[in-house]
This record gives structure tokens, sequence and C-alpha cells, in this order.
């Protein structure tokens, strides 16, 4: 008994460390808030704590997170009072209907985690800087205009080819790992 | 498509800045146009990718710290508890039952959520680690496995996502930090300023594995056998002063400022043959090979505890001034209806001066009982509230659609079934009720006349880890969008629809305690035990964002 149980709440801890990163930004691009973004993820993994017990363990843990998640974002879409936790039904109702399996888990594999500070680290210094005020210190564009000297159109433009670029360098990363 | 477009449309989504019309053209295209759709997602992937990467409140610590809390907090917790409590083999004598008292209940749920935490805890960062025999002791007591407190930090960059805060005990674990300073006191006494970029790794209370970096120990008579292990060399205290390098090739360079200190080879298990005693003025390097040579002591290399407090009062000064600046504008804020900056020119002055242009006097408190306290930095002023009387009375006039409330405070403790941050005397239609239950939830109180009243509640936020340490809460009473939120420093932590659509009205109010109605010959006590050194009162919905960066240049580190 007390080694099943202690077994329990192992697996679920390791479950935790293993799938919060990527658990949290697939339920980012479910168009959640980013505010709440965690407070979802975490509703998901009490769900998943809940239900732990009718998880068969050969299955794919990741996968089992992700459909909790949809479901959860799918309430929100219901409920009218929390319809704020949501950037906009209609775009979450796309999101929720077109994503499948294999497109949503490219960028979410572990081994792209660890790249993602490498890249970040490497960016030029007034890319670097964009990405600290946006993500930081939770400035908008406009916010950071005067500081940076450059207009808030620029610098949202900025933002969208950083990410970009992000994305390809931790692409590319990986396959090196890979070869 | 234009792309160009569909970029702008994205970037603006991104940055919090889209409107309803672009929403729209935005859904437009994403719901023709797959490879549109695939990159909004991506985008939305590496916004929170980077999301996670930099910003502090959605560091891992605080993740998983949420969780624990919430499965602790919720049924399935329970059960989680009482699977731990029952995994850890209790006798059942010990369990509290049905005849126990609701007073006992309490504290042996709180002692065990505090048990469950730390075992929870225990299985997150050291899964190697059998939970500790649990005894009747650890159920009715919270237990801290700290071996030691972060006291101070000094533009400290943690490598780590896990960063431990100033102030928060640490247990065995690792340390990384790439840059900056911090300062460590162990349990046993020592004092340890690491210098970053290093790696070190806490065993116990007295011992300390240097992988590299530059750390410089104070270690007084009562800590003597303080031992710090190098890659190439274990080195005993033998209370004394010492500086330690450990380059990223491993050769280890002891420099001794006073007392002395014994060296061994490295897992030689203290062999006399080994043993090399270093006086005060002493040096030696030891390379990974073995080899040791003599080197030239150098104290003003490591920074010393003088020099680090030189250089945390700098960084605090700073702050306090980007705290003025801020200070200035929230004066100056044509929401503000009442802002109290808590600072004085005499310490002896029984008033608490309002700041805002309009109203200034009429606005200004009357401090009772309350004494002038050090608030978030040296300069920095606060009102202590300990006694049952102490308290501030104001009377803030007027009707308000919406209303926010912020405040930066240190919670001493939690003594009442609620501590008020700030209450109306009576508690009449309209009047609003701004305080924190003996739970650590944030309430606002709102008598609805359509309505009955209601206390719109956070989750727990105030618990053992930030009792004592300055914070920022705040509450959003927002008519437009029909809802009230939470705030606990800077992140937004609840959102509840509102009951009642109800005109705020405060009048005669108080902060810190609740005005005995002259009508009621007794009423409850309410004292806040703690301090507060800056209050806000503004007659609108203040966003998410201002929130934010106001807990950003207010924070106290």
């Amino acid at each position: 008994m007390s080694h099943s149980t202690n077994q329990h709440a192992d697996d679920f801890a390791q479950l935790v460390a293993e799938q919060h990163v990527q658990l949290r930004s697939f339920i980012r691009t479910l168009g959640v808030k980013p505010d709440w973004v965690d407070d979802l993820a975490q509703d998901t993994f009490l769900v998943a704590h809940k239900e732990l017990g009718s998880f068969e363990r050969e299955r794919d843990f990741g996968k089992w997170l992700r459909g909790i998640a949809r479901n959860l974002v799918r309430n929100e879409v219901r409920k009218d009072a929390r319809r704020r936790r949501l950037l906009s039904e209609n775009i979450t109702n796309i999101l929720l209907n077109s994503d499948n399996e294999v497109e949503e888990t490219t960028l979410l594999e572990e081994s792209r985690m660890c790249a993602l500070r490498d890249c970040v680290e490497q960016l030029p210094s007034k890319s670097r800087e964009l990405v600290s005020g946006r993500y930081g210190d939770g400035w908008t564009a406009s916010d950071m205009a005067e500081q940076v000297g450059m207009t808030a159109a620029a610098i949202r433009q900025a933002l969208v080819r950083v990410r970009r670029q992000l994305k390809q360098c931790i692409e590319s990363r990986t396959t090196e790992v890979e070869l | 498509m234009n792309k160009n477009h569909l970029d702008e449309l994205i970037g603006l989504l991104l940055d919090d800045s889209i409107d309803e019309t672009q929403i729209n053209e935005l859904v437009a295209i994403i719901s023709d146009d797959s490879a549109a759709l695939q990159q909004l997602r991506e985008q939305l992937i590496l916004s929170d990718r980077l999301s996670q990467y930099e910003d502090d409140l959605r560091s891992e610590a605080s993740f998983l710290a949420a969780i624990e809390t919430r499965l602790v907090a919720s049924e399935s917790g329970s059960q989680f508890i009482s699977n731990v409590i029952r995994s850890a083999e209790l006798p059942k004598s010990n369990q509290p039952d049905s005849k126990t008292s609701n007073w006992l209940l309490l504290v042996t749920s709180v002692a065990a959520g505090a048990l469950a935490a730390s075992l929870f805890l225990m299985v997150f960062f050291k899964p190697s680690v059998p939970p500790a025999n649990t005894t009747v002791t650890q159920l009715e007591e919270p237990t801290d496995d700290g071996v030691a407190v972060l006291t101070k930090a000094v533009d400290a960059v943690w490598n780590d996502e896990n960063s431990p805060a100033v102030g928060v005990p640490i247990s065995p674990q690792d340390i990384r930090l790439s840059s900056g300073l911090v300062q460590l006191e162990f349990y046993n006494g020592a004092n340890v300023i690491i210098e970053g970029p290093a790696h070190l790794e806490l065993i116990d209370s007295e011992t300390v594995i240097c992988h590299f970096g530059k750390v410089r120990a104070r270690v007084p008579q009562h800590a003597q056998g303080f031992t710090i292990l190098s890659p190439g060399v274990e080195l005993v205290d033998l209370g004394t002063e010492f500086g330690m390098e450990v380059s990223q090739d491993g050769n280890t360079s002891v420099h001794v400022f006073e007392g002395k200190v014994e060296l061994y080879d490295l897992d030689s298990d203290r062999d006399m043959n080994s043993r090399r005693e270093l006086l005060a003025g002493d040096a030696v390097e030891v390379a990974m090979a073995g080899e040791t040579r003599s080197i030239e002591v150098e104290e003003s290399t490591f920074v010393s505890v003088v020099k680090l407090d030189e250089m945390e009062l700098k960084s605090q000064q700073e702050r306090f001034l980007r705290w003025k600046e801020l200070s200035v504008k929230i004066a100056n804020d044509e929401r503000a209806i009442a802002y109290y900056s808590f600072q004085t020119e005499s310490t002896t002055s029984r008033v608490l001066e309002n700041q805002t242009a309009e109203n200034s006097n009429h606005l200004d408190g009357t401090i009772v009982g309350s004494s002038w306290a050090e608030g978030r930095w040296p300069g920095k002023q606060s009102l202590e509230f300990k006694r049952p009387s102490d308290r501030v009375r104001v009377h803030i006039p007027g009707e308000f659609k919406s209303l926010t409330f912020a405040a930066w405070v240190r919670v001493d403790g939690l003594d009442r079934k609620f501590n008020t941050l700030m209450l109306t005397d009576e508690f009449d239609p309209g009047e609003p009720h701004w305080q924190i239950n003996r739970e650590g939830q944030l309430i606002l109180g709102v008598n609805h006349p359509d309505q009955k009243a209601h206390d719109y509640k956070s989750p727990t936020i105030i618990n053992l880890q930030n009792l004592g340490q300055w914070i920022f809460l705040a509450t959003v009473f927002d008519a437009d969008n029909s809802t009230v939120s939470h705030f606990l420093n800077g992140k937004m932590i609840s959102e509840e629809a509102l009951m009642g659509s109800t005109m705020l009205k405060i009048g005669n109010a108080e902060i810190g305690n609740w005005g005995v109605p002259i009508s009621k010959t007794r009423a409850a006590i309410r004292n806040f035990n703690g301090r507060i050194d800056e209050m806000m009162i503004f007659d609108a919905a203040i966003a998410d964002r201002e929130i934010r960066s106001m807990y950003r240049i207010g924070r106290s580190r």
C-alpha cells in the first residue's frame, strides 16, 4: 500500500516536471490569454492527478494531457463569465477545430526546449533587448517605443521576425543533435 | 493573402494591443488559409516559450508551487495528503478523530498541508531521497528542510528557472548563478558570498560542493567544521575567513584572510598524510592533477560582506529612485482618488499624507497607535501595525462605478479571522471591505443592495513562504466588464463575475483596522499585523499590465 501511494506521488511529480513547459505553450496555441495560460495548465494537471489511476502507462502522457487541456478550453468557450480567459472565441474555435497531433508536436518536443536558451542568448543585442522588454518586463511595443527609438509598429514587426528566427534556430539545432 | 498584413495582425495580437476589428480580420484570414493558421500557431508557441524563459512570474518554481498549493487545497489534494500520511505509516491514534475541536482540526490540517507540501517538493526536486520518517511532531508543526537562507542578492541572474528568492529558506540543492552576487547564511552560522558565474551544491548546513565559481566564507567559532569540497580538494574551516576560487577546468585556489583552514585531498577521507594547514595570509593553488603551489593572497578580489552591503545599498537606492518617479506619476494620475505614499518628513508625525493633487489635505489620514518603521528600502518609510488598537483613520468622499485598490504590504501574521487592509466603518450598501482572511485569501467584500453582500475571494495567497516579505496586492472592481479580480505581485490570480451592479462608496474608513461603529457596542477585532508602505485607490479599473508594471518598478529587490 505505502509503496503504491508513494509510486503514485512519484509518477505524478515526474509527469508535471517533464510536461509542464510543453503543456503551457500548447495551451497558449489554443488562443488562451497569456495571463491565464498557467492557470489552465494547473487545472489540467489537477484533472490529470485525479484521473491518474485510469491512465495506462504505455500511452503517450503528453497527448493525454493535451486532450484534457483541449476539453478545458472548450469549456472556456461555453462559459460566458469566463470568456475573458480567451483572446477571442472565434480564434479559439478555429484553433481547436484545426489542430492535429502531427503539426502541434513538432515544436513541442523535449529536445527543442534546451535549444531555446542558446538561440535567445545569441540574438543580436537590439533583438535581445526587445525580447526582454516584451517578455521579461511585460512592456508593450508602445511602452518601449521611445526607449529603443523605434515605432511601435516596427517593434511588433521585429518581434514577429525574431520569433520566426528563433523557430528556425531551434529546429536547426535539434537537427544537428539528431545527426 | 498579403503576408505583411498577416504579420502585422499577429504582431498586434501578441503585443496584447489588437482591437475587435483587427481580430475579425485575423479570423477571416486564418479560417481559409491553413498556412496562415500554422504561422499563428508557431508564433503563439514561440511567444509562450519566450515568456516562460524571460518572465520570473512564470518560473518553473512558482508554477510548481501553485500546483502544489492547489492540490493541497482541492479535494483530490486532501486525498493526496491522506495518501502521503498513510504512506508514512502513522499510528492510527495520531489521526484526529471526529470529536476533535475545529481549532485542532484547522491546526492539524494546516500542518498536514505543510507536511504534504514538503513531501511533494521532495519528490519534485530530490527524487532519490526517500521521505523522512514522519513523526507526530512533524504533523503538529510545519517543518523546514532548509539548510541556509538567501539573505542578499545584488544583480543576481540565475542560470536556473528555479531561482531562490531573498529571505526564503533554501533546502539542499544546486545553486547556479550566471552573474551577480548572493549571500547565503547557513543555519549553522557560516556566511558565504557567491560571485557568479558559479555552480554550487548545498549538501547540508555545513557542507557545500563548489563545482566552479568564486566564494568568500566567514565562519564564526561555533560554525567550525564548515566544509567546502572542490573538484580537487576538501577544505575544512577552523573558524576563519577565506576565499576559494574554482576555475571551469577544476583548478582550485584558496586564500586565507583570517584564522586557519585545513586542506585534504579529495576522497582521501581526511587522510592526515594529505593534510595541509593554511594560516592567515597564506594562499595556494591546487591543480586538478593534484600539484599544489603557493600564490599571493588576494583579498580584494573576493567581495567582502562590507562591500556586498555597499553594493546592495546602491542597488536599493536605484530602486528607491525609480519608485520615486513612479510615485510622482501616480500622484498626478487623474484616476487616483487617494494615494498614500507613506513618506513623511518627520517620523513623529501623526498624519498620513494623501499625495493626489486634488483634495490633497482633506484626504489626509490620522495615525492612531501605529508607529513609523522602515519600508521596502532604506529611506522608504512605512507604518507598522501591531496592536489591536493600531489604525489610520481616513475619509474618502464620492461614489464610484469602478474601483481599484492596491498596496505594498508586509504581512507578519494572520492573527484574526479577518485582517484589514482597508475597511469602511460600517458595511452599508455599496461599501467595500478589502481584507485578508485567516486562510490567507485576499477578499473584497461588497454590500450589493440589490443582492446579498458578497465576498469576492482569491485562492490562498499569503503562506509561510511570503510572510514577512514585501508583496504587492491589488484588487480591481470592474463595472464595465462586470468582474472582480485579485492580483499578487503583478499577476492576476483570480477573476469572478460581479454579483450585482452597485455604485461604491467609502466615506469613513480605516487602513489596517476596523473602526468600531458607534451604533454597535461590540465589533470584531480585525487589526492587521505587519507593515504597509504604499496604498492607492483609483476610481477606475486599472489594466492588468499597469498593475504588472507598478509591481516591477516597485518591488523591493
